[in-house]
Parts: structure tokens; C-alpha cells; sequence
């Protein structure tokens, strides 16, 4: 063997034993000082593997950091979920125990008021229990890739008046006067239970967000598109907080302070990305939100 | 206009796509060109790449020369993507002409990119001409 070739071997070895230890001496300069190109490829390529071995550490590192937080999420979605749903079974056995005892006390011509008022806290609790568990059910569907699309020609004018007449007493209780901006029919194929859910969980969001401050609804046709959108006077988000609002068990809001299982705006999301369209916000702390989806109005 | 030897990323123009895109052409039947830009980045490897698969599209066999000469030595994330953009293709390929010219660290980078892909036919030149003929060599 040359003593060149002997004296490049133990170099070579000797940077194989540093991109072992995760260094590596070798740059771009000491490189180009060598005066045989073979040394240089050899050690280009030292250098590179070092460099290809930091560079899948790091992206294994990011990876991890990626698994720790929907680890965390999901921690944190579990605790919210379990805590949303104990609440209006808490609720619904508190009815339920206080009715037995009036059947047992009292006779049935005195109970008809209180059974009437108690009935109706009983049916909003399996609401809110549905609703929860129908929340559920649609992230089995979506992360199983099992949404189906219904469409069929309708006006979305008239698919939006609807969840609002739904939504006028709610919207009375929280304080917000709702209005309505539209210039005309949006005719369209839609899935009119996929919009009318996406649009329900908008306006549901703003009369819980909105501090009780005026909300504005608005449908407009846009060539081969059709848009809606909710805006709030709310407690709007924070820009860092609004790019994961639409991720998995992502809230921006407190889960102490709001309720709620994080999971709407999620499904909302994929509802409208099925549906070919997108969603978006635009929001500003403490002045309030605008939700605006847009949908192909011909499927 | 001219490609600067700066890393384009997805904020580039329409204007400096299309001029990516003009990079890559076709020389003769099954035979192309790709002539890189200074520094490779992951969108200029889609970008050129996707030029490439759409000018041999249709074609089940067909060679490549690229010319790496001025090209500076991609990052960890480039050469991944070069690895993986150039493995798409290495089942139809023919032959891949490297032109190097006298860079050793280039021809090294073109090598690691090589054997990692598993290419059957590839050979390293200092000029264009000698890589075009080795690809028509392959092709005949």
C-alpha cells in the first residue's frame, strides 16, 4: 500500500470514529485544500453522511416533538371529553332522582308545572348528550374516511334561515342579536345537512364567543362558488392560536372558562374539505372573529 | 432574466418558475436535458423534476444529462429530495450523464445520490458532449 493511500485510510477511520461520536472536523474549506480529488470525494462523503445523519436526527427530534403534542392533546381531549360528558349526566340524574321524589311526595295534578319545567332541563342535557356523542361518532367517521356526501339542489339562503330560526332563542339567551346579510337565492348542490352542521357550529361558536355582541351572518354567490360566513364582536384569537383552531382537540379558548370538546371546527373543516371547499378566520383579540366558508356550489 | 445562485423556495415568482421549468428540454427523442441551478433546494429539485417526468411522460425508457457544473453542494435536505425525486424515475431510465466538470465534491454528491438510488446506468463527465453521447450509447 502507498504510504498516501495508508495515511488517507487513518484519517478516513478517524472521521468515521467522529461522525460515530456525532461530530464531525471535516468543512467545505479543509475539503477544497486537498490536493487529490479522490481524498476530496472521500471526504465530501464523510461530510455528507455526518450531515445526512444530523439532518434525520433532527427530523426524528421534530417527529417526536410532533407525537409528544397530539399525545398531549389527546391527554388534555380526554380530560375535556370526560368532563363534558359527566356534566349533563350529573344533571340528567339530579332531574331524574328530584322527579322520583315528587312522584312519591306529591299527587300528579300539582306535579304537571314543575314536571313540565324539569322535563325540559331532561331534554336539553340529552341534547347536549347527542350532540357530544353525534361529535364523537363524526371523528370516527372522518379519521376512518368514512363521510359520505348527500347532494342535492338547494338555496343556501335557505338552508342558513333555517339553523337561524333553530338558533333564535339560544341566540336570545346568550345576548346576541343576530342579522342576516344576503343579496338573493344561492342555488347550489349541496349536502344540506353537512352545510347546515358547519353553519351551525360557526354561529354556535359565536354566541358562545361573542361576549353577547351583535353577530352578522352573510350568504353570497361568487361564480361556480357560494360563501358564507359568521362574525362575531367577540373574544376573537390570538394570531398564534389561529392556524391549530382547525386541528384535532385544538381550542384557543380555555377549556375552564368554555365549553365544548375542541372537535368542532375540526370536523367543520374536513366537512368543508370534503365538500371541496375551505374554511377560513380572521380574527382580531378582544374585537371579535369572521368564520368564511366557501363551497363549489355544483359539488 | 437569469437564476441566481440563491435558494429559491415556494415564495418564488411565476416568472422565476418558468424559468426554472426552462432549465429542462428535450434534446432529442428519449433524450433530455436538466441543467441545474446553483443551489438546489427541495422546490427547485420539484420544480425541474416535474418538468422532467413531464416532458418524458409516455415514454417507458429514456436518458437524462445533467449538468452540475457552478452547482454549490446541496444541504442534507435537498440531496433527500434529490434521493427521492431521482428514485421515482430510476425505473425508466436508461442512462443519467453527470456532467461534473472538475469538481470532486460535486461528483462525490452526484455519486452518494447514486448508489443510494440504486441508478443501473449512471456515468460522471467534464463536458456536456461526452454525457450526451454516453446517453445515446445507452439508448441505442
Amino acid at each position: 500500500m502507498h504510504s498516501d493511500d495508508a495515511s488517507l485510510a487513518e484519517r478516513v477511520l478517524q472521521h468515521i470514529a467522529e461522525i460515530g461520536s456525532g461530530k464531525c472536523s471535516i468543512t467545505d474549506a479543509s475539503i477544497a485544500a486537498e490536493q487529490d480529488a479522490s481524498a476530496q470525494e472521500i471526504l465530501a462523503g464523510l461530510l455528507m453522511l455526518h450531515e445526512d445523519l444530523q439532518y434525520s436526527q433532527q427530523r426524528q427530534s421534530s417527529l417526536l416533538d410532533d407525537l409528544r403534542a397530539a399525545i398531549r392533546a389527546r391527554d388534555e381531549f380526554l380530560s375535556v371529553a370526560s368532563h363534558e360528558l359527566r356534566t349533563p349526566i350529573t344533571t340528567l340524574t339530579l332531574q331524574l332522582d328530584g322527579l322520583f321524589r315528587m312522584l312519591q311526595q306529591q299527587g300528579p295534578q300539582a306535579l304537571q308545572e314543575t314536571l313540565s319545567r324539569r322535563l325540559e332541563v331532561t331534554r336539553r342535557q340529552v341534547d347536549r348528550l347527542t350532540a357530544l356523542v353525534a361529535a364523537l361518532i363524526d371523528v370516527s367517521r372522518i379519521t376512518s374516511g368514512r363521510v359520505q356526501l348527500s347532494r342535492q339542489l338547494a338555496d343556501l339562503v335557505e338552508v342558513i334561515r333555517l339553523v337561524l330560526e333553530r338558533f333564535g332563542d339560544e341566540a336570545l339567551r346568550g345576548g346576541s342579536g343576530l342579522r342576516f346579510e344576503r343579496n338573493g337565492p344561492v342555488w347550489g348542490n349541496f349536502d344540506v345537512s353537512r352545510v347546515d352542521q358547519v353553519f351551525t357550529n360557526l354561529l354556535s361558536n359565536a354566541i358562545r364567543y361573542g361576549r353577547g355582541r351583535p353577530i352578522v351572518i352573510g350568504t353570497v354567490s361568487d361564480g361556480d362558488k357560494a360563501r358564507f360566513w359568521v362574525e362575531d364582536q367577540g373574544i376573537g384569537i390570538a394570531p398564534e392560536h389561529q392556524h391549530r383552531i382547525f386541528q384535532q382537540y385544538e381550542r384557543a379558548a380555555p377549556s375552564t372558562n368554555y365549553g365544548g370538546l375542541g372537535l368542532g371546527l375540526w370536523i367543520s373543516r374536513q366537512l368543508v374539505e370534503a365538500m371541496g371547499g375551505t374554511i377560513s378566520v380572521r380574527s382580531e383579540v378582544d374585537a371579535g372573529s369572521v368564520f368564511t366558508v366557501e363551497i363549489p356550489r355544483n359539488g | 432574466m437569469t437564476i441566481e445562485a440563491r435558494p429559491y423556495g415556494t415564495d418564488a415568482s411565476l416568472n422565476e418558475r418558468d424559468y426554472l421549468r426552462e432549465r429542462v428540454w428535450r434534446v432529442e427523442d428519449r433524450l433530455f436535458m436538466l441543467k441545474e441551478v446553483p443551489v438546489q433546494t427541495p422546490f427547485t429539485l420539484d420544480v425541474l423534476f416535474d418538468r422532467l417526468e413531464e416532458l418524458a411522460a409516455g415514454l417507458d425508457r429514456f436518458a437524462y444529462v445533467v449538468d452540475l457544473t457552478g452547482v454549490e453542494r446541496p444541504d442534507a435536505k435537498a440531496r433527500e429530495k434529490l434521493r427521492q425525486r431521482a428514485g421515482e424515475i430510476n425505473p425508466r431510465l436508461a442512462h443519467v450523464g453527470v456532467v461534473v466538470g472538475t469538481n470532486a465534491v460535486i461528483r462525490a454528491v452526484a455519486k452518494l445520490a447514486a448508489f443510494a438510488v440504486g441508478f443501473r446506468s449512471i456515468s460522471f463527465h467534464r463536458s456536456v458532449d461526452g454525457a450526451m453521447e454516453a446517453c445515446r450509447r445507452a439508448l441505442r
